[in-house]
């Protein structure tokens, strides 16, 4: 219905969060500016894991890719590169298990506020493991993590 | 004389119409399946040719124009064809094609010829009359002129004349930003000195309303429109607290009360309005319509001075937009400690992928996508 309204509002809204990012970014996170299209529909940010946690000194690199429904539809985000943080919630394949991804997601939420997210469930994290169930996930996993019908479970990890 | 194919229909009986409407275009043979000549538009002839089959079928006639016809009817193909299987004999689809014509050639004026010298020294000489210092632009062909014009107070207007080529016989065209229609009366001996005396007095007749409009401008925030016009007679003040105040007064009595509307949260708005329509009787036709305001509503306008814009004009939660095509975010958190706003649009574009959201007639109940407490939204219209 709104097809060529939301094109246009989607690219105006990442316009505008692109550049709150770049002008005033969350400690130890990066977009990359190369990684930008022209369309913005992809945006690679680097991060680092937060100092004085279990991530302390690693560097990550999360993918977004929005669809033309953002902000009404989640942006699909995933990490990638050689080193994909190993944690409860992340898979070996850079899949997240994180309810603001899908069923939690609102308008509301922007990019920073999701980095933040995965920051600070990094930073939770006690124990460095994969989740229980990667091995068969990873094999048998659509390539896209929000068609995975998630199973979340609380952060206490 | 290249061609243009058309569909032309048959019968002729009326040669004596045709000979009327068209006296230079003429039968070539006795059957009347050819005509040859030239068409008469604003004075000007083009060459035209028209064919009509032996079976006097409109479908299978054609006509054939000059060059300067070819474009003349370009853009009119559509109706010309409408046209021609419309009408029952030439005659009619003559005149009818002659009056397409005639749009045609007003709106390709650089094909008509240039107006007769006495055009020129008529126009200068009333240009110098008026004094150049009251003309603001001339074109090169010396057909659109801009008159400029101050009013009692000092505010500069501008009224732009599209001269006709038949002037001083023909009123120019005129265009003003003006909050009413501006009527051109034009008396035997026109000139543009008439055109002055008329626009002075249009002016004078508005000047109260633009005073009220100026202390508007001055002394509030003004959400709506962005860069007001002198032809503008509506107004969006940002009243604080998300909330607005759109108003439209009218140009001819400006110190009426004028059409109110309140936007914005709940809490903060429905106090504002009881105020409004329990002192209306209280409005004071020789006060200002802000010192009006100010007093029925019992609230003072923030100001430029004490605030900077972007503490109202705040953007939709969802596209991070003010102004979304011609909407603003006009729906509004009630919880006033959140006061989000949003377009209606995006919010029911949100509600509307959400399976938790319930709907009752056109209203869409939800949560607030920042603060969770209960929101709705209608539909759009």
């Amino acid at each position: 219905m709104l097809c060529g309204a939301t094109m246009a509002s989607m690219q105006k809204r990442l316009q505008k969060e692109l550049l709150a990012l770049q002008r005033d970014p969350p400690p130890g996170m990066k977009v990359d500016e190369k990684s930008i299209q022209a369309s913005l529909t992809q945006w690679i940010v680097d991060m680092e894991g937060a100092s004085g946690t279990l991530y302390e000194g690693e560097r990550f690199q999360l993918l977004f890719k929005f669809s033309s429904r953002y902000p009404f539809d989640s942006p699909e985000v995933v990490f990638i590169g050689d080193n994909i943080p190993v944690h409860p919630h992340v898979y070996s394949n850079g899949h997240i298990c994180l309810s603001i991804l899908t069923e939690d997601w609102s308008p509301a939420l922007s990019v920073q506020s999701v980095c933040l997210s995965i920051v600070s469930m990094l930073s939770s994290c006690k124990d460095k493991k994969r989740p229980p169930d990667n091995a068969l996930y990873v094999r048998t996993c659509d390539k896209n993590p929000k068609k995975t019908k998630w199973w979340y479970h609380d952060d206490n990890c | 004389m290249d061609c243009h194919k058309k569909q032309l229909f048959p019968e002729i009986s009326d040669d004596h119409r045709l000979l009327q409407e068209c006296p230079l275009l003429l039968p070539q043979d006795r059957g009347r399946t050819c005509y040859d000549g030239f068409i008469t538009i604003k004075e000007r002839d083009f060459r035209i040719r028209v064919e009509i089959p032996l079976d006097r079928q409109l479908k299978n006639a054609r006509i054939y124009c000059d060059w300067i016809l070819q474009q003349l009817v370009q853009d009119y193909q559509k109706l010309i064809k409408q046209r021609l299987q419309q009408s029952d004999n030439l005659t009619d689809f003559l005149i009818e094609f002659k009056r397409i014509l005639n749009c045609s050639v007003r709106t390709n004026e650089e094909l008509s010829s240039p107006p007769p010298p006495s055009y020129y020294s008529q126009l200068i000489r009333d240009i110098v009359d008026l004094g150049w210092d009251k003309i603001s632009f001339v074109d090169e062909e010396l057909r659109n002129i801009n008159l400029r014009l101050h009013d009692a107070c000092g505010r500069e207007h501008v009224f732009a004349l599209k001269i006709n080529p038949q002037y001083p016989k023909e009123p120019p065209e005129c265009r003003a930003d003006l909050p009413v229609p501006f009527h051109l009366t034009w008396p035997q001996k026109g000139s543009l000195e008439s055109v002055l005396a008329q626009a002075s007095a249009a002016m004078d007749a508005l000047t109260a309303f633009w005073d009220e409009m100026d202390e508007i401008d001055k002394s509030t925030w003004v959400l709506e429109p962005e860069r007001p016009t002198r032809g503008d007679t509506i107004r969006r003040l940002a009243l604080g607290n998300n909330a607005s105040l759109h108003m439209e007064v009218d140009p001819r009595h400006p110190r009426m009360f004028p059409e109110c509307r309140l936007l914005g949260p709940e809490p903060v708005v429905t106090p504002l309005k009881n105020k409004l329509n329990a002192k209306m009787y209280e409005w004071e036709p020789q006060l200002s319509i802000l010192q009006n305001l100010k007093s029925i509503l019992g609230i003072e306008f923030p100001s430029p001075t004490s605030h900077s814009k972007s503490d109202f004009s705040l953007e939709c939660g969802i596209c991070y937009m003010y102004r979304l095509d011609s909407s603003l975010p006009d729906q509004v958190c009630d919880d006033p400690r959140c006061g989000q706003p949003y377009h209606q649009a995006c919010l029911y574009e949100w509600f509307r992928s959400l399976p938790s959201c319930h709907q009752s007639f056109n209203v869409v109940f939800g949560e607030c996508p920042y603060c969770n407490k209960p929101i709705s939204v209608k539909m759009k219209p």
